[in-house]
């Protein structure tokens, strides 16, 4: 019996012995208890001294140890509370949460200005760069179609679609015109233009795109102003007609 | 299965208990030939050879539920053993909140100390879960769970890039974690020594 007590007590002294020596330790400085554990007294010392830090600032996170407030959150960060561990801190939102910023239909409208959009094709009758003075001359253009492009705007797809609204039709003898509608291939003369004097002219069409947007699939949106798009000058050459008589008649 | 200060408190006291069953009044062993001791000396599951593997994430720890929070805890300090021998701090990272700070200062030392041509042997830590506690959190159904816990650590070698070794002492210390589950998986937000 004698011995068991004493193997006994050998084992709990030796029990002791060893949690002795982790409680010594832990007083024992900063070059204890792992690497970790080292560091992060190290960075933050008040808190392998006191037990307890009074309060702790991390970044972006504010704990207050000494009392269980909720804290007063910002940036939609919500306030976590933990009483029976006297923690409390505000947990900052999830990208997931945060409402992006809106995009604005000004921001859009300078996308949309920066859009390559294409000049329409202007179509001449008669063809060939040659028409009459005093002759009603055809223009129209088959560019009707919307274009859609695809931009990026605050990390966000954002579709834009333009539509030419107007032709601004700029014959280059000090006339111009203005029309919401394409013209069209003779013998449907809708936009046509009699040159008064002989010479040759550089004609061109401007067309005028209107917009509008959505972001992502949501509700298409109107973009606020237009975008003018020059098109290219054709040479046309305006010539007088002259009666001639022909054979059987002419000598 | 990790070894406790509990544990070998259980241990010590099983084995005290063994050596009196096994002694006769007379002082001698007991000659019952139907006895046979039953406990077995534990030996930590995790050697130091083993700390230098990757820890799996435990199907425990995958469930948002406190034994789920207490089981991530264990696992993310087998990930500081991991990344202490290894200098592999990436799991760490994925598995640390961007605004805990307690997490983020050991990584950075980690990184440094082996960006600096240094190396860590040994000083595996050992958790012991004290406490839990689910959080409230405002205007949010996260899941959020603290805990204080005790961790204790080997003897380590820490060698640095110069070449010259610090010795640090086995030890013992206390946190407060907070863990949010973070809809499929656990992160540490909140990591503070307190002793």
């Amino acid at each position: 019996m004698i011995r068991s007590l004493s193997a006994l007590m050998l084992l709990l002294g030796a029990f002791l012995s060893q949690t002795g020596q982790a409680r010594a330790d832990d007083g024992a400085g900063t070059d204890s208890g792992g690497f970790w554990v080292s560091e992060e007294r190290h960075n933050n010392p008040s808190s392998s001294v006191s037990g307890q830090a009074d309060h702790v600032t991390t970044e972006g996170t504010s704990i207050s140890a000494d009392a269980v407030e909720v804290p007063s959150c910002v940036g939609g960060a919500h306030a976590v509370t933990l009483a029976q561990l006297d923690l409390a801190y505000c947990m900052p939102a999830e990208p997931s949460e945060a409402k992006p910023a809106p995009i604005t239909p000004a921001q859009v409208r300078r996308a949309f200005a920066r859009l390559p959009l294409p000049a329409s094709t202007l179509v001449i009758q008669p063809p060939d760069g040659l028409t009459l003075v005093n002759f009603d001359t055809n223009f129209y253009t088959t560019s009707t179609a919307s274009i859609t492009r695809r931009v990026r705007l605050l990390g966000r797809p954002v579709t834009i679609e333009a539509t030419p609204s107007e032709y601004d039709w700029q014959f280059d003898d000090g006339d111009s015109l203005a029309t919401d509608e394409p013209g069209a291939p003779y013998p449907d003369l809708t936009v046509t233009h009699n040159y008064l004097r002989k010479g040759t002219y550089a004609p061109r069409l401007d067309t005028v795109y209107s917009g509008r947007f959505r972001v992502g699939n949501g509700a298409w949106q109107q973009i606020p102003g237009t975008v003018t798009i020059a098109g290219a000058p054709q040479r046309l050459r305006a010539i007088e007609a002259q009666p001639k008589l022909v054979a059987p008649y002419g000598p | 299965m990790r070894r406790t200060p509990a544990t070998r408190l259980g241990t010590a006291l099983a084995g005290a208990a063994l050596l009196l069953a096994g002694c006769a009044d007379d002082g001698e062993p007991r000659s019952d030939p139907t006895w046979s001791p039953t406990a077995v000396p534990e030996s930590p599951s995790t050697s130091p050879a083993d700390a230098a593997t990757k820890p799996a994430l435990p199907d425990a720890a995958t469930k948002a539920t406190k034994a789920g929070a207490e089981a991530f805890i264990q696992y993310y300090w087998d990930l500081i053993n991991y990344a202490e021998v290894t200098g592999d701090v990436k799991p760490l990272r994925r598995t640390s909140g961007s605004s805990c700070d307690g997490c983020n200062d050991g990584i950075r030392a980690i990184r440094k100390h082996y960006r600096n041509g240094g190396h860590i042997m040994g000083g595996e830590y050992r958790v012991t879960i004290k406490s839990t506690e689910h959080a409230k959190v405002e205007d949010n159904a996260a899941v959020v769970i603290g805990a204080q816990i005790t961790v204790s650590s080997a003897e380590q070698s820490v060698i640095n890039g110069d070449g010259t070794t610090r010795m640090v002492k086995p030890g013992s210390s206390e946190w407060t974690l907070a863990v949010l589950w973070n809809g499929d998986h656990w992160r540490v937000d909140i990591m503070r020594l307190t002793r």
